[in-house]
């Protein structure tokens, strides 16, 4: 979900008034409420059956960027992977309140409160601002980091999703335009122009991913799984041995349906789906995945994109701007990167996958029809 | 909140009875349950608060209360869905009957989530 961290101001009310408790159930634990021991002791002896001999993995899962984000480590002793846990998440909450489009003081907000002149960021933001602009210019604006207006507009995830006039579409689309944004990366600042607001909704997810994989493999963590709400990102292989098994949803079920396995060693898989965020108006689906060039949810034939790659933070932004290109051009966007893999799920059922993922996917529901590229 | 007119003494039985009760209801379960089976954890607040092997579930509807919100959450024999949630969004509400580890239903804003799991799972995760 790549868009998790952008439209929903009802979430941040409540997650910020209460600040970011974090589920955990693994043996070692903080003190806290009594249901939180008492949970804690029950599931360590849940898990305790699960696992077996093998090495004990750690657990623990929160919820930041508007999704529930859980975290699994295993390979390393459990004191060690229990303070890797607490490096990674309080990484999480550093990066919420850096780069949320709806936390109020983000470098996100504070540099569109300050449209028009030179804002001092994070290096965070400088970081995710710049390879934005990157892919911005690498698909000619399909993915674009001054969305913000349009987002802001649709309001699609939060409580005041509706659909716009024509006129207010054309009025937020005139904002959004990423080139006559910048960062300035010596200077440590960023720069909008009047009227734009940024929204990194399409990237963030991806680099607090490669953030919680840097960090757990400089604490030497051997094999981890992070899952921020569906974006994958993994470090070695299972702790039994062989690559991690990934599910590909159904773009047409139940949450947990899915189509086919991806087999995945030191690498991330993030997916851009119609289904993920959507509103239903007089029997019209609106999703998410807001097209730059027309001001309205993408209908571009597909229902989902999946990419493979090394970094996550690119997979999440190739990953919503192939989807707004649809099929063909996303392929050969796709096609023309190294180590970057897809598989794209169209509205008639074709599943199209790229000749590097050939090996490593395979297509388990026969109501699909397998395209190779 | 509640907690806040108990005295330490109170908290701290509460906490050992409570601890003991599911810690001994946990044995329990994994004695009787068949390995693999899945397994409904709710989590409230950040913290398991049940355990339910979803194979010897009952039709029942149990409400779990956070800081934030309140969840119903309705069990079938094999599955377990949010049935009811006082969030804005529904999103926990819309995603339905959940039964295969690695399934979830969370309500972000109450702060109240189900999680099916399970150690024979085809698959360790879904990307989507």
């Amino acid at each position: 979900m790549p868009e998790g961290a952008a439209p929903d101001g009802i979430r941040r009310r409540h997650l910020s008034r209460a600040g970011f408790a974090e589920l955990t159930w693994n043996a070692a634990t903080r003190p806290g409420l009594f249901s939180r021991v008492a949970g804690t002791a029950a599931l360590a002896a849940v898990l305790a059956l699960f696992m077996g001999c093998a090495p004990k993995p750690v657990s623990r899962a929160g919820f930041f960027f508007g999704t529930v984000i859980e975290v699994t480590v295993s390979g390393s002793g459990s004191a060690a992977g229990e303070a890797a846990l607490d490096a990674v998440f309080s990484r999480f909450e550093e990066l919420e309140q850096r780069l949320s489009a709806t936390v109020a003081g983000s470098d996100v907000d504070r540099l569109g409160d300050g449209a028009g002149e030179a804002v001092a960021v994070s290096d965070d933001a400088l970081r995710v601002l710049s390879r934005a602009y990157y892919f911005a210019e690498l698909t000619g604006g399909a993915f674009d980091p001054t969305i913000g207006p349009l987002v802001a507009l649709w309001g699609i995830g939060s409580d005041g999703a509706r659909v716009p006039s024509d006129e207010e579409i054309t009025a937020a689309r005139a904002l959004v335009d990423y080139r006559r944004a910048s960062v300035d990366e010596a200077a440590g600042t960023a720069t909008l122009s009047a009227g734009q607001r940024a929204d990194l909704g399409g990237i963030a997810k991806g680099y607090a991913a490669d953030e919680a994989g840097r960090i757990l493999n400089e604490a030497g963590i051997g094999h981890a799984l992070v899952n921020l709400g569906g974006n994958i990102l993994t470090l070695g292989g299972r702790p039994e041995g062989g690559p991690w098994r990934i599910g590909l949803q159904d773009p047409f079920g139940e949450r947990g349906d899915y189509i086919g396995v991806l087999e995945i060693t030191d690498g991330t898989a993030v997916t851009s789906g119609a289904y993920e965020r959507y509103f239903e108006k007089d029997g019209v689906r609106y999703h998410h995945l807001l097209d730059p060039s027309t001001g309205y949810p993408a209908r571009s034939g597909l229902v989902s994109v999946t990419i493979v790659a090394p970094s996550s933070t690119d997979a999440d932004a190739l990953s919503t701007a192939a989807f707004i290109l649809g099929p063909e051009e996303g392929i050969a966007l796709v096609e023309s990167l190294a180590q970057t893999g897809a598989i794209f799920v169209t509205e008639d059922r074709r599943v199209i996958v790229t000749v590097n993922l050939a090996e490593s996917f395979k297509l388990t529901d026969d109501t699909y029809t397998l395209q190779k590229r | 909140m509640i907690l806040t007119r108990f005295k330490k003494g109170d908290l701290f039985v509460a906490v050992v009875t409570a601890t003991l009760l599911l810690a001994a209801g946990a044995a329990a379960l994994i004695a009787r349950a068949g390995a693999g089976d899945p397994v409904a954890i709710v989590i409230v607040d950040g913290a398991a608060v049940d355990i339910i092997n979803l194979r010897d579930a009952r039709a029942e509807e149990r409400v779990y209360a956070s800081a934030l919100g309140t969840c119903a959450v309705a069990f079938e024999p094999g599955r377990v869905r949010i049935a009811a949630a006082d969030c804005p969004d529904q999103v926990c509400v819309h995603t339905g009957w959940i039964s295969r580890p690695g399934q979830s239903a969370v309500c972000v804003p109450g702060r109240v989530a189900v999680v099916v799991r399970g150690d024979r799972a085809e698959v360790d995760a879904i990307v989507g």
